[in-house]
């Protein structure tokens, strides 16, 4: 039976070919739809590994666009302001940090190492950023003010990065070659750090210590402070007054890193959100039109149904035929659309994780196949129906 | 005949309501990402509030400063702009503004946070402001650094409900400032005037942006006509190509351009030209019509083919292959415009929604004239892109399979 | 063979009740080759639907084979329509996008068969129609004739005891309705029982019984 079907099928391979291409771009839709919601998912359920209650975060402008461009005079303004924030009474900690928690950037790059690419994301933090988020310290220590006289650099790296660099033990000890010129090396791991909050990827980060006696050291352009609950707008403006005061010619900004949060999760959500919507009505608009075209096919077909049930086809092996013929069309747009979609991979334009592909292609092969079968629902029944003695007399 | 082509293109949508409506439906929804797309990319670059005299207008937005082995982009700094933009000669106003930081303010012991925008006296002048109320700071205030802001409507409403803010002050970033103006909220689209105060750039707290070569800084030059952009450009590149740099050694290459937004967005993305930019836009408008599209050919192929008796008629008494073709395509194109009319309609609903979402600041999504025109255009590119196969398959029947019905 | 006892048709729509067969009593014995005429709407299309189970009498009983067949089930009939029946029609109903051997498989669909042994079924009964040299040609490429040829060869394959022809040379002049004919008659010869509907009064005088319609009753 399925080889007849398959003859006929092919037969009409003009039509078949335009419903299969329908199919194949729908696959191709739902599959981007679905990558992006299983990513998403996927980071969901993993923790970001510090918390965000109670902390706020000052920006400064120090005049200078770019962050490259500093002078030991701004170091040394950074650090008076942030001892500054540190002596305010309602302050528990104050760190400093050059891309905090839900900001927008960041620094992170590939690096060659033993031989393979690995993806690093950068912070510049001082000694009391740990205790602002809360940071959880597996292996190793912290950084500590004997730091300042080491010849190298200290680091702190999160989990996956110590898995991604030193797969085979521990990463303590060990010295990442980041920098051609100084050494950079881990002294500890924190359970996990995922700067850009729960929605998004998990990235291997390396925390490199600001180091206030170093002349060419980087100043970082924000003080992150973890204020007691129940503070007030008042008090905002009490921190940004004293933190002026201390350097009059920067410029402070203060949002609390829940306002960052929900600013960057808006940003995240945003283009999933418009994508479905715009997938959700391009799918309605294939399954009205699959039905349409199923329809008028079925229409088109009465002899020819009204004909197999005079030879001795039941209702429901009709039924059947119809729903087997479009899935066998489905199928061949399927096979075209996963082929494309594996191109990505094997092609390298975006690294997509296999966690995501594959459930991403099951969900959109799942979707396409309900969609099919839905739009198969009505016509196939009207085939069903067919009074033979009726559409045989028809001409 | 194109009316005898058009009657019948309505008999044949009412007399299946099903597929009319499935296809409605389609060509409705294609067109409406279509218009609103186009309608945002409108009020990101034409004219719209308050840059009216966008046709005379050229600006420095984008910098680049670069050397063996440092580059900086950003902005253009304040001091490359003074030697450069500030001495080009014929042309009618030039103005020299910071780009829009995001600052805190605090009223009574309430805080907002506000865009604030340091811009000189000239400003006001380029751009067409509507004032509410007051006037604009001037270029004396400027050059004195007066503590003068003019602020919009919204940021009126926050501060002060619906009292006049004239000689009223606000603290911004810890500085106070009097209210000289209010003005119309301008939308986020409009990168280069927007923000939500306006200060002096001689108040800024740190006369260090004036040594900078690349730093927060936009101008824009308004020609006395059209014209003379050209001429302006040419003056212009001479000026950056006889600036001095301060670090040789480190920096060897200074690259910016007078331009318009568009101009700067192509070369940014590092694209060759604007026009490689407009191909990319239309790539993506033709890569998301494709699914509607064949949607769509598929119901006329099945349209087609249930009429196949109809056509075997015509053919039978004379109709040639061409009229068939333009009966068809008429009638699918009558079916697009019909669809893009709707599409108008549900365009200006959902850019009212996203006006009304404030997920951009203060937009001002409007459909006017040239996005009705647009949407013309484009209701007419995706019926004939969708009914020209379909017309095509339908003249090639034969005329005796197509009387039998078998076609 | 076949026996139609008081059988009546009644087609209802909203309001009129048209009646196409009024307590109608027939019989057909195994081998007979038997002709219905009469002018149109008489009711032998009817009459031919009922026979061939495509349609279920208002009341009265249909038995074939002395198995009482109205009031079954859908499986029941189509499974009856499967193996004792085999259809012909006027306007030939050959699937067009299907081969001429494709055509002829399709009853065999309905029953669990190897695909080897459907192609050799198929070929054979091309072979009874003289049409070996076909099998590979789309109906649209045959000529009337052939394309009838086609479709009784489609209803000998399943080897049914009971052909039901419908004015099975209607479409066809009189030189390829005679060949049709000449096959119907040798495979009624062969052992088949053929009830056929036709206009053609020089076609019913090759029969062996003729049954005439009016208005939905007998008249002889």
């Amino acid at each position: 039976m399925t080889r007849h079907l398959l003859k006929l099928l092919w037969n009409r391979k003009r039509m078949n070919a335009l419903i299969v291409a329908e199919i194949c771009c729908s696959f191709l839709v739902l599959f981007s739809v679905g990558a992006g919601l299983v990513y998403i998912a996927n980071n969901v359920r993993q923790p970001i590994g510090f918390t965000h209650q109670n902390v706020w975060n000052v920006a400064i402008g120090m005049g200078q666009e770019s962050d490259d461009e500093f002078t030991k005079q701004q170091l040394g303004d950074f650090e008076r302001a942030l001892r500054e924030a540190k002596s305010i009474p309602f302050v528990e900690y104050a760190g400093g940090s050059m891309t905090p928690p839900f900001s927008i950037g960041g620094s992170n790059g590939n690096w060659k190492l033993n031989g393979r690419y690995v993806k690093l994301s950068f912070d510049d933090v001082t000694d009391g950023f740990r205790d602002v988020l809360g940071l959880e310290l597996l292996e190793g220590r912290w950084f500590e003010p004997s730091d300042d006289a080491q010849s190298w650099r200290p680091v702190v790296v999160d989990r996956d990065a110590a898995r991604t660099l030193f797969p085979d033990g521990s990463a303590v000890g060990k010295s990442i070659p980041v920098s051609d010129t100084l050494e950079h090396r881990i002294v500890g791991v924190v359970r996990e750090y995922r700067k850009n909050g729960e929605l998004a990827g998990n990235d291997n980060f390396v925390l490199m210590r600001v180091n206030f006696v170093k002349a060419n050291t980087r100043p970082p352009r924000n003080i992150l402070v973890k204020v007691k609950p129940g503070t007030t707008a008042a008090d905002e403006q009490a921190l940004l007054a004293r933190l002026r005061a201390v350097v009059p010619e920067w410029s402070f900004e203060l949002r609390t890193l829940e306002q960052l949060r929900a600013q960057q999760r808006k940003l995240q959500l945003l283009p999933i959100v418009i994508g479905s919507i715009i997938a959700g009505f391009l799918v309605l608009m294939v399954t009205l039109g699959l039905t349409g075209v199923m329809w008028q096919n079925v229409t088109r077909r009465t002899r020819e149904i009204g004909l197999r049930r005079a030879l001795g086809a039941t209702g429901s092996d009709v039924h059947r035929q119809i729903l087997v013929e479009i899935l066998i069309v489905a199928s061949f747009g399927l096979a075209l659309g996963i082929a494309l979609v594996l191109q990505v991979p094997v092609l390298g334009i975006i690294d997509i994780p296999a966690a995501v592909l594959v459930p991403a292609i099951v969900l959109a092969i799942l979707a396409i196949l309900g969609l099919v079968a839905l739009c198969g629902l009505y016509p196939s029944l009207l085939a069903s129906r067919v009074e033979p003695a009726e559409a045989l007399h028809y001409e | 005949m194109l009316t005898n082509y058009l009657k019948l293109a309505i008999k044949v949508l009412l007399r299946r309501k099903f597929f009319t409506f499935v296809s409605f439906f389609g060509v409705c929804f294609t067109l409406t990402v279509l218009i609103v797309a186009t309608a945002m990319l409108d009020h990101e670059f034409s004219a719209h509030y308050p840059e009216l005299k966008l046709d005379r207008m050229v600006g420095v937005h984008r910098a680049r400063m670069s050397g063996p082995t440092n580059s900086r982009d950003a902005a253009a700094g304040y001091r490359v702009i003074e030697r450069t933009v500030r001495k080009l000669e014929g042309a009618e106003r030039i103005t020299v503004f910071q780009l829009h930081e995001q600052v805190a303010a605090y009223q009574d012991g309430r805080k907002l946070t506000l865009w604030l925008k340091h811009a000189d006296g000239e400003f006001w002048r380029v751009f067409d402001f509507d004032f509410v109320e007051g006037a604009p700071y001037s270029q004396v205030d400027e050059e004195r650094a007066g503590f003068v802001a003019v602020i919009n409507e919204s940021t009126r409403r926050a501060l002060f409900g619906g009292a006049s803010a004239l000689g009223k002050s606000i603290e911004v970033d810890g500085q106070r400032f009097r209210i000289t103006g209010v003005v119309r909220d301008v939308p986020f689209t409009r990168i280069r005037p927007f923000s939500d105060v306006w200060v002096p750039i001689s108040t800024m707290k740190s006369a260090s942006y004036r040594e900078e070569m690349i730093g927060s800084f936009m101008a824009v030059v308004l020609a006395k006509q059209k014209g003379d952009i050209p001429a302006l450009r040419r003056q212009f590149d001479e000026l950056v190509r006889a600036m001095p740099l301060p670090d040789p050694v480190r920096f060897t290459r200074y690259e910016t351009a007078l331009e318009t937004p568009f101009e700067s967005l192509a070369r940014t993305m590092e694209l060759p030209s604007p026009n490689a930019l407009r191909g990319i836009f239309l790539l993506f408008a033709v890569l998301f019509m494709t699914l509607p599209a064949i949607n769509l050919v598929n119901l006329n192929l099945s349209r087609i083919l249930e009429r196949s008796s109809e056509i075997g008629v015509r053919r039978a008494f004379g109709a040639t292959r061409a009229t068939l073709i333009g009966q068809f395509v008429v009638e699918n194109v009558v079916l697009t415009l019909i669809g893009g009319v709707l599409a108008l309609g549900l365009s200006a609903i959902t850019l009212s929604l996203i006006n009304g979402s404030g997920l951009i600041p203060y937009a001002q999504f409007t459909i006017n004239f040239r996005i009705f025109l647009w949407g013309f255009v484009i209701a007419l590119a995706f019926g004939l892109f969708s009914g020209v196969y379909p017309a095509w398959r339908m003249s090639r029947m034969s005329p005796v399979n197509a009387l039998k019905g078998n076609a | 063979m076949i026996e139609l006892s008081n059988v009546t048709k009644t087609y209802r729509t909203d309001k009129i009740e048209t009646l196409a067969l009024q307590n109608l009593n027939l019989s057909v014995g195994a081998g007979e080759l038997v002709a219905v005429m009469g002018p149109s709407g008489c009711g032998k299309s009817t009459l031919l639907n009922l026979v061939g189970l495509l349609d279920s009498p208002s009341s009265g009983h249909i038995s074939l084979e002395g198995e009482r067949v109205n009031g079954q089930g859908d499986r029941y009939l189509s499974r009856l329509r499967n193996e004792k029946l085999g259809f012909i029609f006027q306007s030939f109903h050959l699937v067009s996008d299907l081969r001429v051997v494709d055509n002829v498989e399709i009853p065999l669909l309905y029953r669990a068969m190897s695909s080897k042994e459907r192609r050799k079924a198929a070929l054979e009964a091309l072979e009874r129609v003289g049409l070996s040299s076909r099998t590979g040609h789309f109906p649209g490429q045959l000529s009337g004739g052939q394309q009838q040829r086609v479709a009784i060869a489609r209803a000998i394959v399943g080897k049914p005891k009971i052909l039901l022809a419908d004015e099975p040379t209607g479409n066809l002049d009189s030189q390829m309705g005679d060949e049709v004919m000449s096959i119907l008659e040798s495979l009624n010869d062969e052992g088949s029982t053929v009830v056929m509907v036709t206009h053609d009064a020089r076609l019913a005088q090759k029969t062996d019984r003729v049954v005439r319609l009016f208005d939905g009753r007998q008249v002889d």
